[in-house]
């Protein structure tokens, strides 16, 4: 239920790849920032992350794309939904792609898609597609 | 079908947590198993439900809790609406009852010429002084009642007899013009139950401006019958008190009205245009809660009201040290005298002056108070009379310096502050005494020879 207070630890290994905690991001083709979600998913955690995106996002020209690797993502708490949906939903996001293999992935992406309006975000089953869909 | 015992027992452990989010508790979670198989993601997705479930619920509460602020608002709201609309009802009214006096007091003062005729000149001056007397009243229901509502009003609490502050009260209300008026309204004497002096320790004024005030109530809504007062001692929860009444055979008081008539600016009857500014019961109440009392009423309408009030009171009877005042009722002539009198208000000065002139006292004026301590380089009074918001030096800059010099001739502040707790802070300037404005004659002399006559012993 309520988010239990977790230390959050950002770790800047180079301008392109940051983590913060478990999860990493970036960036990629020089418009994807790509995220490893990695556990559960609180709302402190998502919003450490959403500042990551923000900073990731200063560093591309033009509208942003977000590719979501969802295998290893735990539950993800309403709070952390409505923050992916705010990110979604800015104005400088061009398309969110989510993926994941087993059918926990696609749960978890039903639930963060359901919140988010719009054809902005889509589920793929291979991080391949995800791409291809991304770069079309 | 189910195949595996292990799946089985997982899909049991939904259900239970499905009965018991059934049954209300959010705070339920299912275990992964980490296999990410359907029962897995069956399982993520209930936590993501019951998640979201209590977002709602937790969402629910605060709009509750919203929703509850809003009612309390608007109640508050309607009561400052309320509470604005009887201000500006009690304005409206405040304004007739003041410009009624008024309108005697300029009118008939045009009136008064050396051309009247035998006995016009003293109805008209009666009018007159009434009309003062009325007007007084109500600016002294105003401070009273602003007093009350910033709980400002100081108590002067001594011991006092009952009895005497009954008949007090009786003596006055039965010289009240509607009383000397009216041969179907009677005043009864007031009904005390024990033949021995009661005392009771609490504020004399305030418990004479209660009584006179429910008693003047009573009469003004009473057409014929009578009026009757009296006290009895009760036993109550917190001891011994002494419950006093006022019963009158007057219109009475509907159920609906008897507790909002306590309430500030309300009349018994606002469409009946009666006269009094809506303050009095509100005073009463304020002043009966401020000496540990409580007040109500009991009514039938048409057949008439019973006003209660209670006091703390523990038998103080025979311990009880009262403070002899020394009586002046015999007149020590002021002629001979010297006073001077310093105030600005030349009015004022003037009556002050006349008033003295009349009693043979031999009198001398200053506008301010640096002119009074000029004339006394040149000349020393019996007794000064001062008043204390002056220009250049104002009365308390002036007594300070007249002290300083060594004179000690006794000083009469007079200010129209009219606050109780402004005569200890002229006392302790150095005043003898003090008088509040408007200043009566009798009061006044009464005074100066009290004081005269202190300082001659």
């Amino acid at each position: 239920m309520g988010d239990i207070d977790e230390e959050i630890k950002v770790r800047e290994i180079s301008d392109k790849e940051i983590w913060v905690n478990t999860n990493k991001f970036s960036l990629i083709y020089d418009n994807i920032i790509y995220v490893i979600a990695v556990g559960e998913q609180t709302t402190e955690f998502a919003k450490a992350q959403a500042e990551i995106c923000m900073k990731m996002s200063a560093l591309i020209k033009g509208k942003v794309n977000f590719l979501i690797d969802l295998n290893k993502s735990g539950k993800n708490s309403p709070g952390a939904r409505k923050m992916w949906k705010t990110l979604i939903e800015h104005d400088n996001t061009e398309k969110v792609a989510t993926f994941g293999l087993h059918p926990v992935a696609k749960v978890i992406a039903s639930f963060v898609m359901r919140v988010s309006s719009g054809n902005k975000m889509r589920f793929f089953s291979t991080k391949e597609e995800a791409i291809a869909w991304l770069r079309e | 079908m189910v195949k595996k015992k292990r799946d089985r027992i997982r899909i049991e452990e939904m259900i239970e947590v499905i009965m018991k989010v059934g049954q209300g508790d959010l705070s339920v979670q299912l275990d992964l198993s980490g296999k990410d198989d359907l029962l897995d993601s069956l399982a993520m997705g209930l936590n993501m439900m019951i998640d979201d479930l209590g977002s709602t619920h937790a969402v629910e509460v605060q709009n509750e809790k919203f929703k509850q602020i809003n009612t309390e608002l608007e109640k508050a709201i309607d009561r400052a609406q309320e509470s604005e609309r009887l201000k500006t009802a009690f304005l409206a009214n405040m304004s007739h009852e003041i410009r009624t006096p008024l309108n005697s007091i300029l009118g008939f003062s045009e009136l008064l010429s050396p051309d009247l005729e035998e006995g016009q000149f003293e109805d008209y001056s009666e009018i007159i002084r009434n009309s003062g007397i009325q007007l007084l009243q109500i600016i002294d229901d105003i401070l009273d009642f602003s007093k009350l509502e910033s709980n400002q009003l100081p108590l002067f609490f001594s011991l006092c007899n009952i009895n005497k502050i009954m008949q007090e009260v009786y003596i006055t209300q039965k010289q009240s013009k509607k009383l000397r008026q009216s041969d179907t309204i009677q005043l009864k004497e007031p009904q005390i139950e024990l033949s021995n002096d009661i005392y009771l320790k609490t504020d004399p004024v305030r418990l004479k401006q209660i009584l006179n005030n429910l008693i003047n109530n009573a009469i003004k809504f009473t057409k014929e019958g009578f009026v009757e007062f009296g006290f009895s001692i009760k036993a109550g929860s917190r001891g011994e008190m002494i419950e006093f009444y006022v019963k009158d055979t007057g219109i009475g008081i509907s159920d609906t009205k008897q507790k909002a008539i306590f309430e500030r600016f309300i009349q018994v009857d606002s469409f009946s245009m009666k006269e009094g500014n809506g303050l009095g019961l509100s005073i009463c109440k304020g002043l009966v809660e401020l000496l540990g009392g409580v007040i109500w009423v009991e009514s039938i309408v048409d057949e008439g009201s019973c006003f209660y009030f209670t006091l703390p009171f523990s038998d103080q009877g025979e311990m009880g040290v009262t403070k002899q005042v020394e009586q002046h009722n015999g007149k020590w002539s002021l002629s001979g005298s010297k006073v001077f009198i310093a105030e600005d208000n030349l009015d004022s000065l003037t009556y002050l002056e006349e008033v003295l002139l009349i009693e043979g006292v031999i009198v001398k004026t200053a506008l301010d108070g640096q002119s009074l301590l000029e004339l006394l380089k040149e000349d020393t009074p019996d007794l000064i009379l001062l008043d204390i918001n002056m220009p250049v030096k104002n009365g308390y800059e002036t007594i300070a310096e007249i002290r300083k010099s060594g004179l000690t001739m006794p000083v009469i502040a007079q200010t129209a502050y009219a606050m109780p707790e402004e005569r200890s802070t002229i006392l302790a300037a150095g005043c003898t005494d003090y008088i509040s404005k408007p200043i009566q004659r009798t009061k006044l002399l009464s005074l100066i020879r009290e004081v005269l006559k202190k300082d001659s012993k």
